[in-house]
């Protein structure tokens, strides 16, 4: 019996190839982008939750708060880890610290090669206790056990040493010493929040940095710092127990103390949930994972439908024969089960269909989504089946249970009377069938350009101050002296092009620090606050351009016995003043003496556009009075970025005469600013592609149902041709329906796509207002492709010559 | 005689949000084993809704229909293809074949139904085909053949699981009258080797090979004739 439906299925499917066809790439595009939605969305879920123990992982995190204003910082100090180890015993098993001074990247020189290395970390020994990366070479035991071994991934060893093993070989750090490969991890499976691509041993620093544990231990947060927990410890018990450390006046200075606070982070979480200062990694955002899933589910819901419905027009043709089969002894189970098995055959073939689009397509969609992170061929082949085979079969079984249940449901008279063909409940259901894909369709198109325009309005903001035409050029913590900073800034100067160029601690516009601050209010000391803020050259205003509110700029060559800083607007709204002016002249305080306010800015965007604007101060770096040479980063301004890779090509001369043996690093600041819109940017893709994806798949599912439609009111045409009805007219009168299902559409998916993108654009502090053309454009290309899908069958109906027609007799 | 089908005291009716229209009334039929039974009437006298109800394709509004004894007018759909597929044989006038199987395929339908193993299914199709020279058709499609031969093909499906009740309905109504003779010279014959036969037709020459012809006005029994030289 299986044999006999095999064969009346197959050559069903051949005799109505158009509807086949239609079908089954209509179901493989949407099983294929449901598909690559899935992945993404595991692959993002699956951060960090590889080892063995990440149940017991936690990343301990600093929370700085004074006055509603501070830090939440994903780095600690560097004393933390041994410290917990010390004190708590009976909770920890290990902690594992990542330190990297802080810095852009790494001098190392490797066979024969100068590399800047930005994912370079000095970590604990413990690594590979907590973390479960495979280690191809080496010994996980004793990798990191002796100063100066470094474990380096799969990639770094490909890039340094190529086919020769890596395993023995001395590579130089920052042309200071040298460090043993010990191992090579392979972290290409392994999806991490931990951006590392080579760990030098922790007890390295010790020995060629000796003042590495001396200082500011409990001031300076600069360890990611992990902890595995003991079985059965919960983390809140070891958090509780915290108050020992915070109050130990051994541990954290006294300013801080009051206002530090310790959390574990549990590691599973970190990429999804964790938005902290300072995070390791750009993370990813569990409410993006939630829209992709919509979005995916959303694509396969058009695509079932219209599965649905081409079944649906297909089976409507077979009533006759499922009459005759039923006078002939067929049951109601068995014309299901032939149903099921032509279903199932679609099915298969769509799921091949699906293979098909994801080899030749998915390549390229990762490219414009600017993810590599998964490959076809790398998913195992058990995900690919589950996925595929199932998204097929599920979905395949469903859109067919109506018609098949319609069909197997009437009585075999029924069937035997052909002009019993489709009852007014199928019609019914068809048309809400096809309004509902073309809801989501128009969702979908609503959602691209809504995501689209704000994502235009964070990469154009005005951030308050200029990007454009700013390179910065990193330099290293105090890795150079001032006087090689002036030396290589008067260089700088004298390329063409360059019109101006200071140094900043940090990258404005992406990362700032914190600092702590005392003012002095009306001769009341307000308590010491930890405020967002940015140490910089003297020469800063010649380089970027800020509004200014009240006061002056900190002047050039400003001799003076004091430290200067300026302030933001919400500064002085914080200190309680009403105006700029009244705080000209005031003074904050902290260990290296007074700063007097000699000017207010008007807010602007020191970080990411998606964070608030808080209080904010910038700091001369005065070395005179510091004694220290705080920059980290030179900021150049060039007259016109168009002529940047000329200009690198001689910045890159003048560094190596003034530094020999290094390479320099550069980059634009627009770039690195634009690379935090990295998710919006993304979902503004997904959106794109897949509202394209969901709009084909549903005028397929239109073509389809047009070309049926249209040969079922043949007969009505002809009659009506026969009393008078123009061509045109009969045209107007066959698409009449197809634009009255999209017109409804329109009505039940503006209002939905508004209220959901309303919500969407609540997460951020810039938002745009959602206008006419989101509308305009949803349902202008609805329409479009609507008209351009059912034309076909519109004009070859409405010209038809009506004598045929009449003829026949259903 | 034993009854292979008792019709008693049926009504049909089929109701619209306007009106009901009764198509059968009260109509109380016996039909023995190894009958000839035609039914014969003007259009819309009943005689197709009596074929279905008597072929067990339908359900009347009111009465019994006893099939073999088995009370099977409330019986479940189940049941009913159950004793359709093992018992009745159809012919229709439209032949209704499915126009996607193959001759032989369609005539081996009620046999894969019947879940008879794929050889026995070979032997008796063949044997069928031979009987009713369709051999040279095997693999041809319903819609390439003559109206002639899709009627034969239809007979063959029909009788191909050796059914005890024959209901043929207008079995000549789209063949000329050569074509026609040769389908009602097939149905004489199976009513000859023992099947009963149940036929609703138009035609004077095909009520002709009856043994009995029922007469049906209005949805009811008007006349019932034997016909003596059968």
């Amino acid at each position: 019996m299986l044999r006999n439906y095999i064969i009346i299925g197959i050559r069903n499917l051949a005799k109505h190839g158009l509807y086949s066809l239609v079908n089954i790439v209509g179901m493989s595009m949407g099983i294929a982008f449901f598909a690559l939605l899935f992945l993404i969305v595991k692959y993002e879920l699956s951060f960090d939750n590889n080892h063995v123990d990440s149940e017991r992982t936690y990343r301990i995190v600093e929370v700085i708060d004074s006055q509603d204003i501070g830090e939440r910082s994903a780095s600690v100090p560097i004393a933390l880890g041994p410290t917990i180890n010390d004190l708590y015993p009976n909770y920890v098993e290990s902690t594992v610290r990542f330190f990297n001074h802080q810095v852009y990247s790494h001098m190392i020189f490797a066979n024969g090669q100068q590399y800047n290395e930005p994912s370079l970390y000095f970590t604990d020994k413990d690594f590979f206790k907590i973390f479960d990366f495979p280690l191809v070479r080496g010994k996980k035991s004793n990798a990191l056990a002796d100063p100066q071994s470094v474990v380096i991934t799969t990639e770094i060893a490909q890039k340094y040493f190529g086919e020769e093993d890596p395993l023995g070989k001395k590579i130089l750090y920052d042309n200071q010493f040298y460090l043993t490969v010990t191992g090579v991890v392979d972290k290409s499976k392994v999806p991490t929040h931990l951006d590392f691509e080579l760990l030098v041993s922790f007890s390295t620093l010790l020995i060629t940095n000796k003042n590495i544990m001396k200082g500011d231990l409990w001031q300076w947060n600069p360890c990611w710092t992990y902890v595995l927990l003991k079985d059965d410890v919960k983390p809140e018990e070891l958090e509780a127990d915290f108050d020992i450390l915070l109050q130990d006046e051994t541990k954290f200075p006294e300013y801080l103390r009051d206002y530090v606070q310790l959390y574990l982070q549990p590691i599973e979480e970190i990429h999804l949930y964790s938005d902290l200062d300072y995070e390791m990694s750009h993370n990813g955002d569990y409410m993006y994972i939630y829209i992709f899933s919509a979005i995916a589910l959303l694509v396969l819901i058009i695509a079932a439908i219209n599965f649905m419905n081409l079944s649906a027009v297909r089976y409507s043709t077979r009533v006759r024969e499922v009459g005759i089969r039923k006078a002939i002894g067929a049951d109601q189970f068995e014309i299901i089960i032939q149903f099921l098995v032509e279903a199932s055959i679609l099915s298969v073939l769509s799921m091949f269909g699906a293979l098909v689009f994801m080899e030749l397509l998915f390549p390229y969609i990762y490219q414009i989504l600017g993810d590599n992170t998964i490959k076809i061929n790398q998913i195992d082949t058990r995900t690919l089946t589950l996925l595929i085979g199932g998204s097929g079969l599920f979905v395949g079984a469903l859109s067919s249970f109506y018609p098949m249940y319609y069909l197997s449901g009437f009585k075999p008279i029924d069937g035997l009377q052909v002009t019993r063909m489709l009852g007014v409940k199928q019609k019914k259901f068809r048309k809400w069938s096809v309004i509902i894909q073309f809801v989501i369709a128009m969702f979908l198109l609503f959602s691209t350009y809504v995501a689209r325009k704000q994502l235009n309005l964070l990469k154009d903001a005005d951030l308050g101050f200029n990007i454009k035409n700013i390179v910065v050029v990193p330099l290293g913590e105090v890795r150079y002296s001032l006087e090689q900073y002036n030396n290589i800034k008067k260089a700088f100067l004298s390329v063409d092009g360059v019109e101006a160029v200071s140094g900043m601690d940090e990258v404005l516009g992406v990362l700032v620090q914190t600092f702590p601050y005392e003012f002095l209010k009306e001769n009341i000391t307000l308590p010491s606050s930890f405020y967002s803020g940015l140490i910089i050259r003297n020469d800063f205003f010649d380089v970027f351009n800020f509004d200014l509110l009240a006061g002056e700029y900190i002047q050039n060559n400003n001799q003076c016995d004091h430290g200067e800083v300026l302030i933001n607007e919400s500064m002085v709204k914080y200190l309680g003043y009403k105006t700029p002016e009244e705080v000209i002249g005031k003074a904050f305080y902290n260990r290296a003496g007074e700063h007097i306010v000699k000017g207010v800015l008007k807010d602007f965007h020191y970080e990411s556009v998606h964070k608030e604007i808080e209080p904010f101060i910038i700091v001369k770096n005065d070395t005179r009075l510091w004694k220290s040479f705080n920059v980290k980063y030179m900021v150049l301004r060039l007259d016109n970025i168009r002529n940047w890779e000329l200009i690198e090509g001689q910045l890159s001369m003048k560094w190596s005469q003034h530094i020999p043996y290094t390479l320099m690093d550069s980059f634009l600041l627009k770039d690195k600013v634009e690379a935090s819109y990295q998710k919006e940017e993304r979902l503004a893709k997904v959106s794109l592609i897949f509202s394209i994806i969901g709009v084909i798949i549903a005028n397929l599912g239109l073509f389809g149902l047009a070309s049926f439609i249209t040969v079922q009111k043949n007969k009505e045409i002809a009659i009506r041709k026969a009393l008078g009805m123009e061509n045109f007219e009969a045209m107007l009168f066959i698409s009449k329906e197809f634009f009255f299902l999209v017109g409804s559409a329109c009505f039940i998916a503006w209002p939905l796509s508004y209220l959901a993108m309303k919500l969407w654009l609540e997460n951020f502090p810039q938002q745009i207002t959602i206008d006419i053309y989101a509308y305009l454009f949803s349902g202008g290309v609805t329409l479009c492709l609507t008209f351009v899908t059912v034309s076909y069958h519109v004009i070859k109906a409405g010209i038809k010559n009506p004598v045929a027609d009449l003829k026949s007799s259903n | 005689m034993k009854s292979v089908i008792q019709l008693k005291d049926i009504s049909k009716s089929y109701s619209t949000d306007e009106n009901e229209t009764q198509v059968l009334s009260h109509v109380t039929l016996n039909i023995h084993e190894g009958e000839f039974v035609c039914i014969m009437g003007p259009s819309g006298c009943g005689k197709t809704t009596l074929l279905n109800i008597a072929g067990l394709l339908d359900v009347p509004s009111n009465g019994n229909v006893l099939f073999q004894g088995e009370e099977v007018s409330k019986a479940s759909s189940k049941r009913r293809a159950e004793l359709r597929r093992s018992n009745i044989g159809f012919v229709f006038q439209s032949f209704n074949l499915i126009d996607d199987l193959t001759v032989f395929e369609n005539i081996e339908l009620p046999l894969v139904y019947q879940h008879v193993s794929p050889n026995e299914r070979k032997f008796r199709v063949d044997k069928i085909m031979d009987r009713l020279q369709l051999s040279h058709k095997k693999n041809a499609f319903p819609t390439h053949i003559s109206g002639g031969l899709q009627q034969r093909v239809a007979v063959a499906r029909a009788v191909v699981s050796q059914p005890k009740l024959i209901l043929a309905d207008e079995p000549t109504g789209n063949l000329d009258s050569e074509r026609g003779r040769e389908v009602m010279e097939m149905l004489t014959n199976l009513n000859e080797l023992g099947t009963t036969i149940l036929m609703v037709t138009h035609s004077t020459a095909a009520s002709d090979y009856a043994s009995r012809v029922i007469h049906l006005f209005d949805g009811q029994i008007v006349t019932e004739n034997l016909n003596k030289g059968k």
